[in-house]
């Protein structure tokens, strides 16, 4: 036994029996024994240690977590729209007929804390725009604002309109959207939305001094193909086929297809359909 | 000019010392550590493991586990104390899977047991028959039993020390230790 462990001498009875085992034949381990532990210490000292694969910190990882989830977040929403320019908000925007005033920054006017704001602000040209395409094609009855909305700027008191049309658009993209009539001819549409334009007193001058919306055969320049996701479906497919009849044809794709985005349950017509093939 | 100091021979050094050293990667103070345990902590195993092979195994298994653990090695307590807490866990192990039997293998033959080679056949014979009762005196006491009394009476271990290694007070460890010899001395009795 080593010195370094405490001896405690034996007493009298114990030293009889120790000298006893003591007269036991003194094994020893046997010299292939010896050999295979000194090697197995030998070896464990040329191996390296093993070290522990090391392990991020906890914060670290949950640090990279979130981030991931907050880009995926993103993506998503930017794929289904949520952040596209002009349709910033899943708050319906008070539609506005009224002549347009002259309006620099079109995203404020399609800003969803519009609606909270006191005093109605002056429809921008893009939503005098999008109304102008908008009320043609739907019933007759313009759309009731939202209950928490500014009132109507037209003040037109025009009655409530349909559930469908009161519903936030962001609803709309979930819910699916019950079946609907089938839509009219492009042609017939173009011209009842004229004939309301008309019956309203919104003339292709005064649009067109918006610089927003301007008759077709005028040739003016049409908003961007972003601006088509503010549009009623109906209407928004008119003005695929608008884009089309002026020569718009990229445009009216890019809009086609974020029309199909937006409304996966509604059928592409068929005239319309060859644009997403291409 | 002084010459340097000379080395200290790792033979001065404690077994603590020379754990630490080996975990430092000296492989000489294992060698030196291993020579100085080599022989009590093979006996200590032999005694209460049969077959021989399982004691070899054991043995090594106990010398593996001082390997794998050089990193963590901290001389809070005795190197002995640890290495014999080692082997009697393993030993015990060793109980739960197969009760030991008591066997003479070929190292235990009477000539082996007789040890001088000077007695005559008779005490020979003598000595054989006593060192045989010892042994099967020890392999029928109880596991804890033995391993207390091996660790006092061949290791001369102090009470507490014991305790530390099998885990139990000194009261249980004294109590043992009494059984033990007890039974030891009346099978050895006339």
């Amino acid at each position: 036994m080593s010195a370094n462990l405490p001896r405690e001498p034996l007493c009298p009875e114990e030293r009889a029996l120790a000298d006893a085992l003591a007269r036991l034949p003194a094994v020893e381990p046997a010299p292939a024994l010896d050999a295979r532990v000194l090697a197995q210490a030998r070896e464990a000292l040329e191996s390296r240690p093993r070290t522990a694969p090391r392990r991020r910190p906890w914060w670290l990882s949950a640090s990279l977590g979130t981030a991931a989830a907050a880009v995926l977040a993103a993506g998503v929403a930017w794929q289904a729209g949520i952040f596209d320019i002009g349709t910033g908000s899943s708050v319906p925007v008070p539609r506005s007929r009224a002549p347009m005033a002259d309006t620099s920054d079109t995203r404020e006017a399609v800003d969803v804390d519009l609606k909270h704001r006191a005093a109605p602000k002056p429809p921008s040209q893009d939503e005098a725009e999008i109304a102008a395409a908008v009320q043609p094609a739907a019933p007759p009855a313009p759309p009731p604002p939202p209950a928490s909305a500014p009132a109507d700027v037209r003040g037109s008191g025009a009655p409530a309109a349909s559930s469908s049309r009161a519903t936030p658009p962001l609803m709309q993209e979930q819910a699916p959207i019950p079946p609907a009539a089938p839509p009219p001819p492009a042609r017939a549409e173009a011209a009842r939305e004229r004939s309301a334009m008309a019956q309203e007193g919104i003339t292709s001058d005064a649009i067109r001094a918006s610089g927003a919306r301007l008759d077709p055969d005028t040739g003016a320049p049409l908003p961007h193909w972003r601006e088509d996701a503010r549009l009623e479906p109906d209407a928004w497919l008119e003005r695929v086929r608008e884009r089309l009849l002026r020569g718009d044809r990229p445009g009216a794709v890019q809009s086609l297809r974020q029309f199909q985005h937006k409304n996966p349950s509604r059928k592409v017509p068929d005239d319309l359909v060859r644009l997403l093939a291409g | 000019m002084r010459a340097p100091d000379p080395p200290r021979m790792s033979h001065e050094r404690t077994d603590e010392e020379l754990m630490l050293a080996y975990a430092a990667g000296d492989i000489a103070a294992f060698e030196t550590l291993y020579a100085r345990h080599r022989g009590p902590l093979y006996r200590f195993i032999v005694r209460g493991i049969s077959p021989r092979a399982t004691a070899d195994e054991c043995f090594q298994d106990t010398w593996g586990r001082v390997v794998a653990a050089r990193v963590r090695y901290r001389p809070e307590a005795k190197f002995g104390t640890w290495l014999y807490q080692i082997a009697q866990r393993l030993m015990i192990d060793q109980y739960r899977r197969v009760r030991p039997q008591v066997s003479l293998d070929e190292d235990d033959s009477p000539l082996h047991l007789a040890g001088d080679e000077q007695d005559k056949p008779e005490q020979a014979l003598s000595r054989f028959e006593e060192q045989r009762r010892l042994q099967q005196a020890l392999a029928e006491l109880p596991d804890e039993q033995r391993l207390v009394l091996q660790l006092r009476l061949e290791q001369e271990l102090s009470l507490e020390e014991i305790g530390e290694i099998t885990g139990v007070g000194r009261e249980t460890v004294k109590s043992r230790l009494r059984y033990a010899m007890d039974k030891l001395r009346a099978r050895l009795g006339p």
